[in-house]
């Protein structure tokens, strides 16, 4: 179940944060377990006390994935338009994770601050991700200006609370047919992403759920098969929801059936 | 002059480059990159850009992101 994006041609529809991890070692053979290709990355001011980027890098190399620079910790478009560049210089991809903070406590996208970044973006040649609400307008306006994918969260990142707002979801997906959504943020757990993958979204970014599990690996395991399962419900089409019973063994001529309602 | 090394004060000749400052710095090994008083200083430029008294400079290195 191939699919391409950003000009890629990915096999998993499965991506992956790197943070939050118990160890280095955990994070990698998590990550691998995941089957991902798409590996999410942050970057931070070197602490004059600290070293420790080159071998967070070095770990992330030896993986062989698609790298996600982000913009973590941007709360303008500014901020974010230089952290996009620092990111392109080391990591040298042109993709970014466009993330631009309005709010503190809910970690929501500023979605006039993510625009105006994006559309900077887009001109100075960076395939933009932005992390965005599931707001149409706000979505369809950022695939406007160039946005080649949209992630849109399904609830508040770290929270684990699964399609808080599912009609939401389902009308952006009806509404953007034709650009790939990938939901980020906001899935605690398997099942939230099968629900995702069986409204027909195009893949989910995973990190809080999975690094934060009793064991991130076998839980990465049960991500890749919940992923898995829940696009191949979408593609078979799952049945119409009914009001009432409908039995599935055929009652006429069963030796009881009265044939009275 | 002083000059702000990832938001540490130090000491620098008066006619030194981002560059120099560079070249003293420990932390500028590895992939890094920089930023002068919050703006991305592409790595072409080092060697060209003057310092000014009260400049901050950061350097800033990958990490964990989700």
């Amino acid at each position: 179940m191939d699919f391409s994006i950003a000009g890629s041609t990915l096999s998993s529809r499965l991506w992956i944060g790197s943070a939050l991890y118990p160890s280095p070692a955990i994070m990698q053979q998590a990550i691998r377990a995941s089957g991902a290709q798409v590996v999410t990355v942050a970057l931070k001011r070197q602490s004059p006390s600290r070293q420790g980027g080159q071998s967070f890098w070095a770990t992330i190399q030896e993986l062989g994935c698609h790298v996600l620079p982000n913009t973590a910790g941007c709360r303008l478009a500014e901020d974010a338009v230089n952290t996009a560049e620092m990111s392109r210089e080391i990591f040298g991809t042109s993709w970014i994770k466009l993330e631009v903070i309005g709010d503190d406590y809910t970690l929501q996208p500023h979605p006039f601050e993510l625009l105006k970044a994006a559309t900077e973006l887009v001109k100075r040649g960076f395939t933009v991700f932005p992390y965005c609400t599931e707001d149409l307008i706000l979505c369809q306006k950022l695939r406007d200006v160039g946005c080649p994918v949209l992630m849109p969260w399904c609830a508040p990142i770290g929270s684990g609370q699964g399609l808080v707002n599912a009609f939401a979801l389902k009308t952006l997906r009806a509404r953007i047919p034709d650009v790939p959504l990938i939901i980020d943020a906001g899935i605690g757990k398997p099942s939230h992403a099968v629900e995702a993958m069986e409204l027909g979204f195009d893949g989910v970014l995973i990190n809080s759920a999975i690094a934060l599990a009793h064991d991130p690996i076998e839980m990465a395991r049960a991500f890749s098969q919940a992923v898995d399962a829940g696009r191949r419900a979408f593609l078979a089409g799952t049945m119409p929801p009914r009001n009432f019973a409908q039995p599935s063994t055929p009652l006429l001529e069963t030796p009881f059936w009265s044939g009275k309602e | 002059m002083k000059i702000f090394l990832n938001g540490l004060p130090q000491d620098f000749e008066v006619t030194a480059t981002v560059q120099d400052a560079l070249a003293v710095c420990e932390q500028a090994v590895g992939p890094f990159a920089v930023a002068l008083n919050r703006e991305f200083l592409p790595r072409s430029l080092f060697a060209h850009t003057p310092l000014q008294e009260g400049d901050h400079l950061d350097l800033v290195v990958p990490m964990q992101g989700g």
